[in-house]
């Protein structure tokens, strides 16, 4: 290189041998910035701006990477979840027993009622102005019960034999073939010209009972009570009301020449035999009606006993089967993982009672219902084409028409017509499991235990609130 | 972006706000994808570096310092996650036996300038793993050789070498796609 001339400054010797040394990266980047083919810079500019498309899937992935408490959360709600739903389900299955629901023993402790003191008398007006009195109108009647009971009255109906029930006392062995068995869902009532058989519901009862006597809440007493103030005097017959699932049994009262007590002044004394099935053991003595207050005295205790378990027992072979439900449900997706369900289902039950107590009682009840579950789901596993997801949820079931086959004694099968109008509420939690047809139409089979909390008077459901139930169908995804 | 909204997205995402950070790769991820897909052979794998190259970038996005644009400053990050990912990755083959009469043949970029960038990210995918990463790193980054040596740990006559073989093996490649659409058009 030929050299530069160039006058110096005043400081220019100081530089004559002076060396800058140059990093190696800048030495480089000269020569490749030299090097470089003008064909590649236009590959680069090429790519200046390039973008391509980019799956879903790994904004998902980051996400999950970068926020994973998300995740851990869900899984603590799913798991609590899960072991609520195992809680609730051993409890169902410890406490619940489909043949058979306890014993007698288990019955009474449910129901009895300690009477500390009775405040409240009972005058014969009270029962005189009841909805139905002097009338023997059983369409009437069928009509003012039927929103609360199934009832059918059948007239000149065969009672159980009298021996099973038979009394001592004053009073004749036709006055007590009643029957309050709420278990077996039936009553008996008799009548006659000669007395009258009274059922009154026992807190309002105008006797005195020792302290510790059991009484037994019975739904039925009053429906019975109410029926027989009807009665004509000179109405002769038997009479069997059937009335539908009331929850409580127990209390037999009678009284005779009750319906002779017209007015608030009549002054009268009558035999009056309380027997209490559970105690095994009768008391008989007076009722005095004066000057509008009943008063009981008790006059001898029985020795003779009642045959408990024929005389009021429960049905020895109860069956309830599974409720199962079908339908269509629609499917919206929250997020990836969980979404909410709704739809109609049609939901069918079953139950089976019979009894050999006092004759053959054989009743075949369905019960079916328009069902509304709104369920939240998440998406566990998939596998191919199946999807396993737990839920939790609610349900409402709306009451269809049912069937009730009742065979008792000697009268042949009757059938009728149930109707559960009132919505039920339950809520639920279980699994199933889901098989894709398309991408938005899958077929899926789900187990889910059930507990009702708001249910109609006398259906499957007030019988047995907790149930696991089968629902499949067809779901629809959006 | 301006720098305004970028600072804002920065301090969203050093916050670990899931929005701001969703508002960044999704402003990102289409140019980021297009890095990955170059030095990734298959789409599944660019995937996978993407997402490391993203996960790296939210989670250092406080050391940037704010010198130069943020869109630097992540095709650094995803640049360096796929040049780790290549040398910690055993099955990368720095030599590749390829018929020698391809290399004779002189090869040059200006056959590659005709092809629009998708046509030339399927050709690059189909080049070797050596062959493929040296050629980004000449041809696209702007590497020199001896910091594609010191990236990859290599010497600078073999990134010399790979890169001769990657134009040659994609001239030959041309060809052979050229070829095939002439018989094609013969054969309509």
């Amino acid at each position: 290189m030929a050299q530069q001339s160039y006058n110096k400054g005043p400081l220019g010797d100081k530089f004559n041998d002076f060396e800058f040394s140059p990093s190696n990266n800048l030495f480089d980047g000269i020569q490749n910035g030299l090097s470089q083919d003008p064909e590649v810079g236009s590959l680069s500019d090429k790519f200046e701006n390039y973008s391509t498309k980019v799956s879903e899937k790994v904004w998902v992935d980051i996400e999950k990477e970068l926020h994973p408490k998300k995740k851990r959360r869900a899984i603590i709600w799913w798991g609590a979840a899960a072991g609520l739903a195992l809680v609730l389900l051993l409890t169902f299955f410890s406490e619940s027993n489909y043949e058979g629901r306890g014993n007698l023993t288990e019955i009474e402790k449910e129901n009895e009622i300690f009477v500390s003191s009775i405040s409240k008398a009972v005058k014969p007006d009270d029962i005189a102005q009841s909805a139905i009195k002097n009338s023997l109108n059983i369409e009437k009647v069928e009509n003012e019960l039927s929103s609360n009971f199934q009832i059918e009255l059948k007239k000149n109906a065969s009672l159980p034999p009298s021996n099973m029930v038979k009394q001592d006392g004053a009073l004749s062995e036709k006055e007590l073939p009643v029957k309050t068995n709420s278990i077996l869902k039936e009553s008996v009532i008799s009548s006659n010209n000669v007395s009258r058989l009274i059922l009154i519901e026992p807190l309002e009862m105008p006797m005195v009972f020792g302290l510790d006597e059991k009484i037994y809440k019975d739904n039925s007493a009053d429906l019975a009570a109410e029926l027989l103030t009807g009665f004509d005097e000179n109405e002769e017959g038997e009479y069997l009301i059937k009335h539908g699932l009331s929850t409580v049994t127990g209390s037999l009262f009678s009284a005779s020449l009750f319906s002779l007590l017209k007015n608030a002044s009549d002054v009268a004394e009558m035999d009056v035999n309380f027997s209490n099935a559970m105690l095994v053991e009768n008391s008989t003595g007076s009722m005095s009606f004066d000057n509008g207050n009943w008063s009981f005295t008790q006059t001898a205790t029985s020795s003779q006993s009642f045959i408990i378990d024929d005389f009021n027992t429960e049905a020895q072979y109860k069956k309830y089967s599974s409720p199962i439900s079908i339908g269509a449900l629609y499917q919206r997706g929250l997020s990836t993982r969980i979404s909410v369900s709704t739809g109609l289902m049609y939901t069918s039950v079953a139950f089976e009672y019979s009894s050999g107590i006092w004759a053959s009682y054989e009743r075949r009840g369905k019960e079916r219902y328009l069902s509304i579950p709104v369920n939240l789901t998440f998406n566990l596993l998939k596998k191919s084409k199946f999807k396993l997801f737990p839920l939790i949820g609610g349900q409402v079931d709306l009451g269809l028409n049912g069937e009730d086959d009742v065979s008792y004694n000697v009268f042949s099968n009757s059938k009728l017509k149930q109707s559960n109008t009132g919505p039920q509420i339950s809520i639920l939690s279980g699994g199933g499991l889901s098989y894709d047809l398309t991408s938005r139409l899958s077929l899926f089979g789900q187990s889910v235990f059930q507990y009702y909390v708001s249910t109609s008077d006398y259906s499957y459901f007030s019988e047995i609130p907790k149930a696991i139930s089968y629902q499949g169908g067809i779901k629809f995804s959006f | 972006m301006n720098k305004a909204s970028e600072q804002d997205i920065i301090r969203g995402c050093i916050e670990n706000d899931p929005k701001v950070q969703r508002a960044l790769y999704q402003r990102f991820c289409g140019a980021m994808m297009g890095v990955c897909v170059r030095y990734a052979p298959t789409i599944h794998e660019a995937e996978d570096l993407l997402q490391e190259g993203f996960i790296k970038v939210f989670r250092k996005i406080h050391t940037f310092e704010g010198k130069g644009y943020l869109a630097g400053w992540i095709k650094r990050v995803m640049v360096n996650t796929c040049l780790t990912y290549i040398r910690d990755n055993k099955n990368l083959r720095m030599y590749v036996e390829v018929d020698e009469e391809v290399l004779k043949e002189e090869a040059d970029f200006d056959v590659l300038s005709q092809f629009s960038a998708d046509d030339l990210v399927t050709k690059i995918q189909r080049l070797p793993d050596g062959f493929r990463v040296v050629f980004n790193m000449y041809a696209i980054e702007g590497f020199s050789h001896q910091e594609i040596a010191d990236k990859l740990e290599i010497s600078v006559g073999t990134s010399k070498s790979q890169l001769s073989r990657a134009r040659a093996y994609l001239q030959k490649v041309i060809k052979k796609e050229e070829n095939q659409d002439l018989n094609g058009t013969a054969v309509l």
